[in-house]
C-alpha cells in the first residue's frame, strides 16, 4: 500500500510529490501522458509541427467535447481545457510567467458583491503568502519584488534577479512612467543565473509552446519531480490512465484502477489519494468514479463537481515600429522585453458590470521564421499569397517592422453556463466517456477586454509605435482551467474544504486549479503550486496525528 | 508505398516553387534554398501518403494548363508563363485544386524556412532572408533534429538532392498526422 497516490504530474501534483516524499511518505505519481526528456525538445519549428501531440492529445485519442453557447450549442470534439498531457503537465511548455495573485483576488465577492457565481476563497492572501515564497524558491523564479506597487505583501525576495532585458525595455518603462503607470519585470520560472542544479537561460527565443532543452526553465518537470524522485520515495509512472478512484464501504478512498499503455488494468492501493489532473480532467475522474455510496460521482453529494469551470479571459494587442526608427532594436536572442503592468487590475466605474480588470504582459514577438512565413502567406481570406507579392510581404514582415506585443490576462467569471459533465456519446481511446465542456462567456469579458486593450495600446502609442493593432478582446484562453471542485466552508455549496480535502471523503484531495472559486486576473500556475505546498503541509501535519492516513 | 515524387513530378514541383517564392536582391528564393529538396523528403513520409493524390492532381493540372496555353510542359515554360499558369490554377474554383495550391505554398515555405536538416533551406538561405539567427544549439550544433537518430540531417539532404526523391524515403520517426496535415496543406 502506497502512502500517497497522486494522479497527474503538473503544477498541482509536483509540489505534493516533492514535499511529501521529503517528509518521508511513499509517493506514487501516475501520469496519463509520456515522459519527455530535454533531448526531445528541439528548437525546430517543423519538428514541432510534425509532432503536434507532444503536449496535448488529439481529439481522436482523448477528446473534450465543447458545447459553446456562442456557437449555437453544437457539440464539437475539441482540446479546450487540455493543457499538458505529459510528465510535468502544462509547466513543461508554458511561458512560465509566475505571478502572484492580488490580495483582492481572494475576496472578490466581499469587495464587489454578488456577480454571476463569484465567490470568495476559503482563505486569504496572507494564508498563502508563505507558500508563494516556497513555490518561488522551489520552482526557481526570476523577478524583482517591490517594483510593482500593487503586489501584495512579500516576506521573501525572489530567489533570482530578473532575466536580462531587451534594449527596448527602457522605452517601455519610460512610457509607463509618463502615463503614471508602473512597469515591473515579469516574474518568470526561468533561471537568470544557475539555480537548483540547472543552468541559466540561454535566451534562445523559443519559449512559448516549446520545451526547454537546457532545463533553465523550471516547473514541475525540471525543478520539482526529479528532486522528489531523488528522495528514493517517489515513483513517477508515465503512460498510466486512471479511470476510477476506488472507495470502500465506509466511503474512504482506497486507491485507483488504471490502464497501462497496452490497456491492461491495474489496481493501486493508497492511504491518501490526490487528484491533480487539471480542472476539466479532475472533475471527469471524480464523475467517472461512481459507486453505490457515490452514485453521482465521487465526493459529489453536492452535485457541484464540474460546476463553476473557469478558463481565463484574454485580450491582446500589438504595436508596430518601423525598423529604421528603432536601430537599437535587437532581433532574436537578445532577451525579452519582459515587463508587465498591474495598474489596470481593477476597472474604473462605468467600464463594465464587474470592476475587475487584469494584468498586461508585454514582450517582443519571437522570431520564428516558418510560422511567420505561413502567417504572412495566409493572412487574408481565400487563397494564399504567392509570387512577388508574397516575397515583398515577407520582406516587409521580416525587415521593415519590429513588433511589441501585449497579452492581458483577466478573470473568467464563474457562471451557470460554464461547466463540465460527461458526454453521453463521445468516448476516449480507452472507451471512457469524454469530458463535455459547456462554455458561456459573460459579456463582462468583452467589455473589460476592450478597455484593457485600449490601455495596452495607449502604452505602445506612448512608446511611439507607428501602428497600433488590437488583436482580440475578452476571448477565452485555451490554457489554464479552474473551479470545477470549488473549495469553501459549506459542504452544500462546495466540494472541497480550505485544504482541498473533499468534504465527503476525508482521504481524498483535489489539488490543481479545481479548488479555485475565482480564476484570478493573472496566470494561475504559481498560485496552483503555492496552494499545493500548503495542502502538502496540511497533509504532513494531519498524517502525524493520524487524522488522514 | 507512399512513394514520394517521380523525377518528372519533382521537376514540375521545383518549377512551381521557384515562382511561388521567387528569388530577389534581398535574398534567396525557393530555387536557391532548394525547397524541392525538402519536398523530396516530406513527400516520402508515411503520413504524407494521404495527401499525395491531391498534390499529384495539382502537378498534373499545372502541366495540362501549360500545355493548353503554351504547348509546353510546365517546367519548360519561362517564368512569366509559369506565373500565368499558377495564377490560373489559383483561380480554379474547385476544392481539390484550392487544396493543391495551398499545399504548394506550404511546401514552398517549409522548404525555405524549416531547418536545413530536412533538405531545404540550403546553407540557411531562408533564415538569412528572415533575419533569423539560429541559436548555436539548434543549428549546426547538437542536439539537432536528427541527433538522436541514425540517419542524420545531412543524409536527408544528400538523399533528397538525388534526382529520384524515393531515395530519401526512409522512416525515421513516427509522425502524428493531424496537425502535420494542416501545416502541409494536405488537410482542411
Amino acid at each position: 500500500v502506497t502512502d500517497v497516490l497522486i494522479v497527474g504530474s503538473g503544477a498541482g501534483a509536483a509540489p505534493l510529490a516533492l514535499r511529501l516524499s521529503q517528509a518521508g511518505f511513499d509517493v506514487l505519481v501516475l501520469e496519463k501522458g509520456p515522459r519527455h526528456q530535454r533531448e526531445d525538445f528541439r528548437h525546430d519549428e517543423l519538428a514541432m509541427a510534425l509532432h503536434p501531440h507532444l503536449w496535448q492529445p488529439s481529439v481522436d485519442d482523448d477528446p473534450h467535447v465543447l458545447v459553446e453557447a456562442a456557437n449555437g450549442g453544437e457539440p464539437t470534439p475539441d482540446t479546450l481545457g487540455w493543457i499538458g498531457r505529459c510528465v510535468g503537465g502544462g509547466s513543461a511548455h508554458a511561458t512560465a510567467s509566475l505571478y502572484r495573485f492580488h490580495p483582492d483576488d481572494f475576496r472578490l465577492r466581499e469587495r464587489f458583491g454578488e456577480f454571476e457565481e463569484v465567490a470568495d476563497w476559503p482563505y486569504r492572501y496572507a494564508d498563502l503568502e508563505p507558500f508563494y515564497c516556497r513555490a518561488e524558491w522551489e520552482a526557481g523564479v526570476s523577478g524583482a519584488g517591490g517594483v510593482n506597487p500593487h503586489e501584495g505583501f512579500r516576506s521573501r525576495p525572489y530567489p533570482m534577479p530578473p532575466l536580462r532585458s531587451h534594449p527596448f525595455t527602457g522605452e517601455m518603462e519610460a512610457a509607463c512612467r509618463a502615463l503614471g503607470l508602473h512597469a515591473f519585470p515579469t516574474p518568470r520560472g526561468v533561471n537568470s543565473r544557475p539555480y537548483g542544479g540547472r543552468p541559466a537561460c540561454s535566451y534562445c527565443d523559443f519559449c512559448v509552446g516549446y520545451g526547454c532543452p537546457t532545463g533553465a526553465r523550471g516547473g514541475a518537470m525540471e525543478a520539482l519531480l526529479p528532486r522528489a524522485e531523488a528522495t528514493g520515495r517517489c515513483r513517477v509512472r508515465p503512460g498510466c490512465m486512471v479511470r476510477e478512484v476506488t472507495v470502500d464501504s465506509t466511503g474512504r478512498a482506497t486507491g485507483c484502477i488504471y490502464l497501462d499503455g497496452a490497456g491492461t488494468e491495474h489496481r493501486v492501493r493508497a492511504r491518501v489519494v490526490c487528484v491533480c489532473c487539471s480542472a476539466v480532467e479532475s472533475a471527469r475522474l471524480l464523475l467517472l468514479s461512481t459507486s453505490p455510496r457515490f452514485p453521482h460521482g465521487l465526493a459529489n453529494g453536492s452535485g457541484l463537481v464540474g460546476r463553476h469551470l473557469q478558463l481565463h479571459a484574454g485580450s491582446a494587442g500589438r504595436g508596430r515600429f518601423r525598423s529604421e526608427r528603432v536601430p537599437h532594436w535587437s532581433q532574436g536572442r537578445a532577451a525579452q522585453l519582459g515587463r508587465s503592468v498591474m495598474d489596470h487590475y481593477f476597472l474604473p466605474p462605468g467600464v463594465s458590470a464587474l470592476p475587475k480588470g487584469g494584468l498586461h504582459r508585454f514582450d517582443v514577438a519571437e522570431v520564428h521564421p516558418m510560422a511567420a512565413a505561413h502567417a504572412v502567406a495566409f493572412a487574408g481570406e481565400g487563397a494564399p499569397l504567392w509570387g512577388t507579392e508574397l516575397r515583398s510581404r515577407l520582406h516587409e514582415h521580416f525587415h521593415d517592422w519590429r513588433d511589441v506585443e501585449f497579452e492581458v490576462f483577466h478573470d473568467f467569471v464563474p457562471n451557470h453556463g460554464t461547466y463540465v459533465d460527461l458526454d453521453p456519446r463521445v468516448r476516449d481511446r480507452w472507451g471512457l466517456p469524454a469530458a463535455r465542456v459547456y462554455l458561456r462567456e459573460p459579456e463582462h469579458h468583452r467589455t473589460a477586454g476592450r478597455w484593457l486593450v485600449e490601455r495596452g495600446l495607449e502604452i505602445l502609442g506612448e512608446m511611439g509605435a507607428d501602428e497600433l493593432v488590437p488583436r482580440g478582446a475578452g476571448y477565452t484562453s485555451r490554457v489554464m482551467a479552474h473551479g470545477t471542485c470549488r473549495a469553501g466552508a459549506d459542504p452544500r455549496r462546495s466540494v472541497l474544504n480550505a485544504f482541498c480535502q473533499a468534504h465527503e471523503v476525508p482521504n481524498l484531495f483535489v489539488v490543481d486549479g479545481s479548488f479555485m472559486p475565482t480564476s484570478g486576473g493573472a496566470p494561475s500556475t504559481l498560485t496552483i503550486m503555492a496552494n499545493a505546498f500548503r495542502v502538502a503541509d496540511y497533509l504532513v501535519s494531519r498524517a502525524r496525528t493520524r487524522d488522514v492516513a | 508505398m507512399s512513394g514520394g515524387l517521380t523525377p518528372a513530378e519533382r521537376r514540375t514541383l521545383a518549377a512551381a516553387m521557384d515562382r511561388i517564392l521567387p528569388g530577389g536582391p534581398d535574398g534567396a528564393g525557393a530555387a536557391d534554398a532548394n525547397a524541392a529538396g525538402y519536398a523530396g523528403w516530406i513527400t516520402c513520409r508515411p503520413h504524407f501518403a494521404a495527401a499525395m493524390p491531391c498534390l499529384r492532381t495539382g502537378l498534373v493540372l499545372l502541366d495540362s494548363l501549360a500545355a493548353a496555353r503554351f504547348g509546353l510542359a510546365f517546367a519548360d515554360c519561362d517564368p512569366a508563363e509559369r506565373d500565368d499558369v499558377l495564377g490560373r490554377m489559383r483561380a480554379v474554383p474547385h476544392p481539390t485544386v484550392s487544396r493543391a495550391f495551398v499545399m504548394l505554398v506550404r511546401l514552398t515555405l517549409n522548404g525555405v524556412f524549416a531547418s536545413p536538416a530536412y533538405g531545404g533551406n540550403a546553407r540557411g538561405a531562408g533564415w538569412e532572408f528572415a533575419g533569423f539567427a539560429p541559436h548555436p544549439f539548434t543549428w549546426p550544433g547538437a542536439p539537432s533534429v536528427e541527433a538522436s537518430d541514425e540517419s542524420d540531417g545531412s543524409k536527408a539532404s544528400d538523399a533528397s538532392n538525388r534526382t529520384d526523391g524515393r531515395e530519401a524515403c526512409r522512416d525515421r520517426d513516427s509522425l502524428a498526422p493531424a496537425r502535420a496535415a494542416a501545416w502541409l496543406g494536405s488537410g482542411q
